[in-house]
C-alpha cells in the first residue's frame, strides 16, 4: 500500500507514466492507419516538424515556471524571422546578431514590466504581441523592406537529414534542449526559476532579487522564441506575418500536458518535451485521418483540459 | 438561577495533524449574560470561535443553541442561527459599498443606521468599505451583526487597536444588549474592560477551559494565574546555559517606529546572547521583526549592526549585514512544492554569481551539516508542504545554518508544534548562542521565554514596556508587562 | 458625496471624453453625418462591446475567459446555420435556444474551473479549442443566414440605426442593471474581491462563479447572434476568435475594469469598445496604415494596466 501511494505522491512518476503511455498508445495507433509512419524516414520527419515546437515550448516552460507565460512569443519568432530574411543578403552573421538583439530587446521588456512593475505576464503578452503585429505589418512596408525568403544555411539546417531519422532540426533541438535541461536542474539560475515561481515572497526574503530572476527568465523565453521562428521559416522557405500564429497555443499546452503548472514552481522541460511529441504525432494522425480542423480541435483542447485535470487531481492527493 | 443556557458547547476537540487546538472543551453562556473568553495566545480561543460560528468545523463534541443541537455551515449561517459574530478582521468587501455589502447579508439599512446612529456615530452608506478606517469598519461590522437581532453577540478583540471613546461605546452597546436579555461572549486582552462588563469569565489553557468563575470574585491576578496554570513553574528543562553573552553590542535598535502601532522603539542585543520578546497579539511585533529582516521600511529611528548605522532597502541587504529571518509563517518562509534539500539550500543562491553550475560537493556538505544538527526528518522526500509542522520550521531555521548569520530573527518559531520539536528548536537557538551568534527570539509562549532567553523585552502600545533580566522572566511578570501593567519585582 | 461620486465614476467620465473627442474627429473627418453613419458606427462596435461587456462581468468576478471568442463564434455559426431559410418566428425561437446554449456553455465552463480546481486560463485556454472546433464542424466554411426581418429588428436596415442601438443597451438594462442590484451580483463583486471575507458573508463561491461564467457566456451568445445579423453568415475562424478575445480583455480593461477583480462595472467596457473602433478608422482616414491601430491598442491595453495598478496601488496605501 505504501509503494502504490509512493508512486502517485511522486507527481513526476505518474505522469511520467502516463505521458509516455500517451504517447506510446498514440505512437501505434497512428503507425497502424499509416504504414509508412513506421519507416526511418518518417520519423526523421515528424521529429524535424517537432522541433519549432519544442523549442517554444522550452520557452513557455521557462516562463510558466516563473508563474508566468509568454503570449508573445508568435511575434516574436515571426519578428525574428523576418530579419534574418531582410538583412541577410548584407552578411548572415549581422542578420543573426540583429535577431538576437531583437529577442533580447523583447523579452528584456516584457521581463522588466512584470518583475519590476508587475504587470500581469498575460496581459502584458498580449499587448505586446499586438504591438509587434502592428510594428511588422508597418515595417514590412517601410523599414524592414526587403526579401522574405530564408537565408540558404537556414532552411539547410531546419529541413537536411543527416542520417535518418537524425536530422540537422533534431541535433540542434538535442542540444538546446539538453542546455535547457541542464539550466533548470543543474544551475543556480534554473533552481531560483523555480523558487520564484513557488513562492516569490519567500525567495524575496532568502535575499534573492526576484525581478532579476524574472527579467532573465522572459529573455530567455524570447531568444528560444526567435529561434523557434528561423526555424519555422526555415522549413517554409519564406517568411510571413502568421508564421507562428498556429503554435503559440499548442505551445502552452504541450507545457501544460507535460505537468507544469501554469501557477509556477512545478514541473520541467522533460514533461514539455513529452508534450511536444504527443502533440505532434496527435497532428499526424489526425492529419492522416483526414479529420477535418473541427475535430483536430476539439480533440486538443479535449486532451489538454483531461491531462490538466487529472494533474489537478493528483497534487490534491497532499 | 436555573435558566437553560444560550449556548452550550460540550466536549468540543479539534487537532490539525499532531497539533491539538481544542481537547474536550466545554464553554457555557447563559441567557442576559456577558461572558468573557480568556486565554493566551494559542490557549484555542478562536478555534472555539471559529468552530462555533461556521468558519472551520470541530472533530468532535456538541453544541447546542438554546437547546438544540446544531452544526453551523457558515458565519452567515450563525447570524441566521442567532449567533452574531464580530471578528477582528472586518468581514466586509473592501471593493463594495457599506451599502451593497448590507444588501449581500441581507442586512436591514433602517435598522442598521439605528444602530450607528445609537453609537452616535455616522457613516455613509455609498462610501468603499475600503476607503473606510479599520475602528470605524470594526463598528460598522458591530452595528450590522446587531441588526440581525441576534440571542448570542461574539466580539472577538474588538476593543483592541480602538480609541478609547470607541471601546466605550462597545461597552456600552454590550450592556444594552444585555438589558435585552441577550447574551456577549467577549473576548478581550483588557483586564479592566473585563473587570468592568462581564458577568462571568471562563479561561481556556492548553485546548481546554480550566476555570470559570463570577467577575466579582475574579481579580487580575486570578485571571493571569488561570492562563499560566501551575503558578510553581518549575522549568523541567534545563537548558544548557554554558555561555554568558559577551557585553559587545551586536544590534542598537534606536527609537524605531513604523506602520501604524511602533511609536518608539529601542533596544540592544550583544553578541552570543538570546534575547525575547514578549507582547499581546497585535502589538508590532510582526512589523519589529520584518523592518530588522529589510522587509519593511521604518518611518523613523536608527539601526545600528556592529557599531555601523545601516539601512535596508531589500532583505539581501539585511543579510549581508548578517540578519536573517525566520518568519512566523511558515507559508512565507517555505516553498511548498520543492524539496527540503532546494529549500534549504536556497539562500545560498543569492547575487549573480551563484546563477552557475551548482557547486553540489559544497551544497550537499552544508546541507547534511543542517540536516544533522537540526534533526530534520527527511524520510518525506518529495515536497516541503506534507512535512510536519515541527520538521518544516526546522527546515525553516535551516536554510540560515546553510549560509551563516550572526543575528537570527525568529518569530514565534514554536506555534503549533509538537512538544518534542519545541525542544529541540529551543535547544538549538541554545546552540547559536553558545556559538557566539545572537537571537532575537518572540514567542507567544512566554514560559519559554524564561527557558530559552537570557534576557526578555515587552512590546506594549508600540513601545518597550519593560526590559527584564533573566531572573525577572517568569509569566507572570512578563504577562503583566504585556498588559501595560508594573511588574512586580 | 458628489465628490465621491464623481471620483467613482472617474474612469467612466475619462472613457466618455476621450470617446466623445474621438467621435467628433472622426465626424468631422465626414462629408456628412446622418443615421445611415451612425449605424455604421453602432454596427461596427456592437459585437465588440457586447463581447467586452461578458469578459468584464468574468474579470470582475475575478476570473477570465479566453474562450469567449470562441463561444461567441460558436453561437454565430449555430444561428448562421439553422436559421437561414427558416421564418421570422422560428428563428426567434431558435435564438432564444442558442442564447440558452451560451448560457449553458458558460455554466459548464464555471463548473469546470470551480470543480478541477484548475487556473481559469488554462480551462478557457482547452475550451476555446472544443468550443471553436464546434462551430467549425457546424460551419465548415463561411455561409449560413438569418432570417431578414429578425436581422432588421437586430441590426437595423438602411439608416435605421435605432435597431442595434437597443440591441447594444438592452442587455446593459435588462439583464447588467437588475444583476448589479441583486444579491447575485453583489456575490460576483465580492468572490472578485476577496474569496474569503465573500465567504465569511455568506457566499456560496462555487456556485456564483458558476453563474458568473453562464451570464458571461448570455453575453457572448447575444454578441454571436448579433454578429450573425449583421454579416448575416457564420464564420468559423480561430482567427476571428482570438482576436475578439483579446479586443474583450482590452475592451473590458479600458473601460476600468480592475484584472485583481471586484472593481468596474459595465458602462466603461460598452464606451470602451467605442475607442476601440475610432482608433483604426481615424487614422485610416488620415491614409496611416492600420496597422498603427493595432500597434496603438496593444500599448494603450498595457499602459491603462499598468496606470490602473499604480492608482489603485496607491489609493490603498496601508
Amino acid at each position: 500500500m505504501g509503494k502504490i501511494k509512493s508512486l502517485f505522491t511522486g507527481r513526476l512518476t505518474a505522469s511520467m507514466l502516463s505521458l509516455w503511455s500517451i504517447l506510446i498508445v498514440l505512437f501505434i495507433i497512428t503507425g497502424l492507419v499509416d504504414h509508412y509512419f513506421f519507416t526511418i524516414p518518417s520519423i526523421g520527419v515528424t521529429f524535424q516538424l517537432a522541433v519549432p515546437l519544442g523549442l517554444l515550448a522550452a520557452g513557455q516552460t521557462i516562463c510558466m515556471l516563473t508563474g508566468g507565460i509568454d503570449l508573445s512569443i508568435a511575434m516574436i519568432a515571426t519578428g525574428a524571422a523576418f530579419i534574418v530574411s531582410i538583412k541577410s543578403p548584407s552578411g548572415l552573421g549581422m542578420a543573426i546578431f540583429y535577431a538576437t538583439l531583437y529577442c533580447i530587446l523583447i523579452g528584456a521588456i516584457n521581463g522588466l514590466a512584470v518583475g519590476l512593475l508587475g504587470m500581469n505576464p498575460l496581459i502584458m503578452t498580449l499587448g505586446m504581441n499586438a504591438v509587434l503585429i502592428g510594428v511588422f505589418t508597418v515595417g514590412i512596408t517601410t523599414f524592414l523592406k526587403g526579401s522574405s525568403t530564408m537565408p540558404d544555411i537556414i532552411i539547410k539546417l531546419s529541413t537536411a537529414s543527416i542520417i535518418d531519422p537524425i536530422s540537422w532540426p533534431l541535433v540542434l533541438w538535442i542540444l538546446i534542449g539538453g542546455f535547457v535541461l541542464y539550466l533548470l536542474k543543474q544551475t543556480g539560475l534554473g533552481r531560483l526559476i523555480y523558487a520564484v515561481g513557488d513562492n516569490a515572497k519567500a525567495a524575496r526574503l532568502a535575499g534573492i532579487r526576484v525581478w532579476k530572476v524574472q527579467l532573465t527568465a522572459y529573455i530567455l523565453c524570447a531568444l528560444l522564441g526567435g529561434l523557434a521562428g528561423l526555424m519555422i521559416g526555415g522549413q517554409s522557405g519564406a517568411v510571413a506575418m502568421s508564421l507562428a500564429d498556429s503554435l503559440v497555443l499548442p505551445s502552452v499546452a504541450a507545457v501544460v500536458i507535460g505537468g507544469t503548472s501554469i501557477m509556477g514552481g512545478m514541473g520541467g522541460y522533460t514533461g514539455s518535451i513529452m508534450g511536444t511529441l504527443i502533440l505532434t504525432v496527435l497532428s499526424y494522425l489526425l492529419a492522416t485521418l483526414n479529420s477535418s480542423e473541427a475535430v483536430k480541435q476539439m480533440i486538443y483542447g479535449s486532451i489538454v483540459l483531461a491531462l490538466a485535470w487529472t494533474y489537478s487531481k493528483l497534487t490534491e492527493k497532499s | 438561577m436555573n435558566q437553560s443556557p444560550i449556548l452550550k458547547i460540550s466536549h468540543l476537540s479539534k487537532s490539525y495533524g499532531p497539533v491539538i487546538a481544542l481537547r474536550d472543551a466545554n464553554f457555557e453562556v447563559l441567557p442576559g449574560e456577558i461572558h468573557a473568553l480568556l486565554g493566551a495566545n494559542g490557549a484555542g480561543k478562536s478555534t472555539l470561535v471559529k468552530i462555533l460560528t461556521g468558519v472551520i468545523t470541530g472533530d468532535q463534541g456538541v453544541i447546542e443553541v438554546s437547546g438544540k443541537p446544531i452544526t453551523f455551515t457558515s458565519p452567515d449561517n450563525a447570524r441566521k442561527g442567532g449567533v452574531a459574530p464580530v471578528f477582528q478582521d472586518p468581514a466586509l468587501i473592501p471593493d463594495i459599498s457599506i451599502q451593497r455589502n448590507l444588501h449581500l447579508t441581507g442586512t436591514d439599512k433602517s435598522r442598521f443606521l439605528k444602530e450607528i446612529s445609537a453609537m452616535g456615530l455616522e457613516v455613509d452608506l455609498n462610501k468603499l468599505a475600503s476607503d473606510i478606517e479599520l475602528p470605524l469598519l470594526r463598528m460598522i461590522d458591530l452595528a450590522r451583526a446587531l441588526s440581525h437581532d441576534p440571542d448570542l453577540l461574539i466580539l472577538d478583540e474588538i476593543t483592541a487597536a480602538l480609541p478609547v471613546d470607541m471601546a466605550e461605546k462597545v461597552i456600552a452597546i454590550m450592556g444594552a444588549h444585555k438589558a435585552k436579555g441577550k447574551s456577549v461572549i467577549f473576548i478581550s486582552h483588557r483586564l479592566a474592560e473585563i473587570e468592568e462588563i462581564c458577568d462571568r469569565a471562563t479561561v481556556l489553557r492548553d485546548g481546554i477551559n480550566v476555570d470559570t468563575f463570577d467577575a466579582a470574585e475574579g481579580s487580575e491576578e486570578r485571571i493571569v494565574a488561570a492562563m499560566l496554570g501551575d503558578k510553581n513553574l518549575s522549568n523541567t528543562r534545563n537548558l544548557n546555559r554554558s555561555n554568558k553573552a559577551s557585553s559587545e553590542v551586536l544590534l542598537k535598535v534606536d527609537s524605531l517606529s513604523g506602520g501604524k502601532l511602533l511609536k518608539s522603539v529601542s533596544f540592544q542585543i550583544h553578541k552570543g546572547e538570546v534575547l525575547g520578546v514578549a507582547a499581546l497579539e497585535g502589538q508590532g511585533q510582526d512589523l519589529l521583526f520584518e523592518i530588522l529582516a529589510g522587509e519593511t521600511k521604518p518611518h523613523g529611528g536608527k539601526i545600528v549592526v556592529n557599531g555601523k548605522e545601516v539601512t535596508f532597502n531589500h532583505p539581501d541587504e539585511a543579510i549581508e549585514a548578517g540578519i536573517s529571518y525566520v518568519p512566523g509563517d511558515r507559508k512565507t518562509a517555505l516553498m511548498p512544492q520543492r524539496s527540503i534539500r532546494e529549500n534549504l539550500a536556497l539562500t545560498r543562491m543569492r547575487g549573480l554569481r551563484n546563477w552557475g553550475q551548482i557547486k553540489f560537493k559544497d551544497e550537499d556538505e552544508k546541507v547534511d551539516g543542517a540536516i544533522r544538527s537540526l534533526e530534520i526528518d527527511t524520510r518525506a522526500r518529495s515536497q516541503v508542504k506534507r512535512l510536519s509542522g515541527g520538521n518544516q520550521q526546522k527546515v525553516t531555521i535551516g536554510r540560515w545554518v546553510t549560509t551563516g548569520f550572526d543575528l537570527l530573527l525568529c518569530f514565534d518559531p514554536t506555534r503549533g508544534i509538537d512538544v518534542g520539536t519545541k525542544g529541540q528548536i529551543y535547544e538549538l537557538i541554545r546552540k547559536f548562542a553558545d556559538e557566539g551568534k545572537s537571537v532575537l527570539l518572540f514567542t507567544s509562549e512566554l514560559r519559554e521565554i524564561a527557558l530559552a532567553c537570557d534576557r526578555a523585552i515587552v512590546l506594549y502600545e508600540g513601545k518597550v514596556q519593560a526590559n527584564l533580566e533573566h531572573k525577572d522572566c517568569n509569566e507572570e511578570s512578563l504577562l503583566n508587562a504585556a498588559h501595560g501593567l508594573a511588574v512586580k519585582k | 458625496m458628489n465628490l465621491m461620486l464623481i471620483k467613482r465614476q472617474s474612469w467612466n467620465i475619462g472613457i466618455v471624453l476621450i470617446a466623445t473627442f474621438l467621435g467628433a474627429w472622426q465626424i468631422s473627418r465626414l462629408p456628412v453625418f446622418g443615421s445611415y453613419e451612425a449605424r455604421t458606427f453602432l454596427l461596427g462596435i456592437l459585437p465588440i462591446a457586447l463581447l467586452s461587456m461578458g469578459q468584464a462581468i468574468i474579470i470582475i468576478g475575478g476570473g477570465i475567459n479566453l474562450a469567449i471568442g470562441a463561444e461567441s463564434v460558436l453561437i454565430n455559426c449555430l444561428a448562421a446555420r439553422f436559421m437561414v431559410g427558416k421564418s421570422f418566428i422560428a428563428c426567434v425561437m431558435l435564438t432564444l435556444l442558442f442564447l440558452l446554449v451560451s448560457i449553458l456553455v458558460g455554466a459548464l465552463t464555471g463548473l469546470i474551473i470551480s470543480k478541477s480546481k484548475i487556473a481559469d486560463i488554462i480551462v478557457t485556454l482547452a475550451t476555446s479549442f472544443i468550443l471553436i472546433g464546434l462551430a467549425m464542424y457546424i460551419q465548415p466554411s463561411p455561409g449560413g443566414g438569418m432570417n431578414l426581418t429578425l436581422a432588421h429588428l437586430i441590426s437595423g436596415k438602411g439608416s435605421a440605426f435605432l435597431p442595434p442601438l437597443i440591441t447594444l443597451i438592452l442587455p446593459l438594462v435588462i439583464i447588467w442593471l437588475p444583476l448589479y442590484r441583486s444579491r447575485t451580483g453583489i456575490a460576483m463583486y465580492a468572490i472578485g474581491s476577496n474569496k474569503d471575507s465573500a465567504f465569511l458573508s455568506g457566499v456560496n463561491v462555487d456556485f456564483t462563479r458558476i453563474k458568473l461564467y453562464a451570464v458571461g457566456g448570455l453575453f457572448a451568445g447575444i454578441s454571436g447572434i448579433a454578429l450573425t445579423a449583421i454579416t448575416l453568415s457564420g464564420s468559423p475562424f480561430a482567427s476571428i476568435s482570438n482576436t475578439a478575445t483579446l479586443n474583450s480583455v482590452a475592451g473590458a480593461v479600458l473601460g476600468g475594469v480592475a484584472l485583481s477583480g471586484g472593481v468596474g462595472g459595465l458602462t466603461g467596457p460598452a464606451l470602451a469598445a467605442l475607442i476601440l473602433y475610432f482608433i483604426p478608422t481615424i487614422l485610416l482616414n488620415y491614409g496611416i496604415d492600420p496597422a498603427y491601430s493595432q500597434i496603438i491598442t496593444g500599448a494603450l491595453t498595457i499602459l491603462v494596466v499598468l496606470a490602473g495598478g499604480l492608482i489603485r496601488n496607491r489609493g490603498k496605501k496601508k
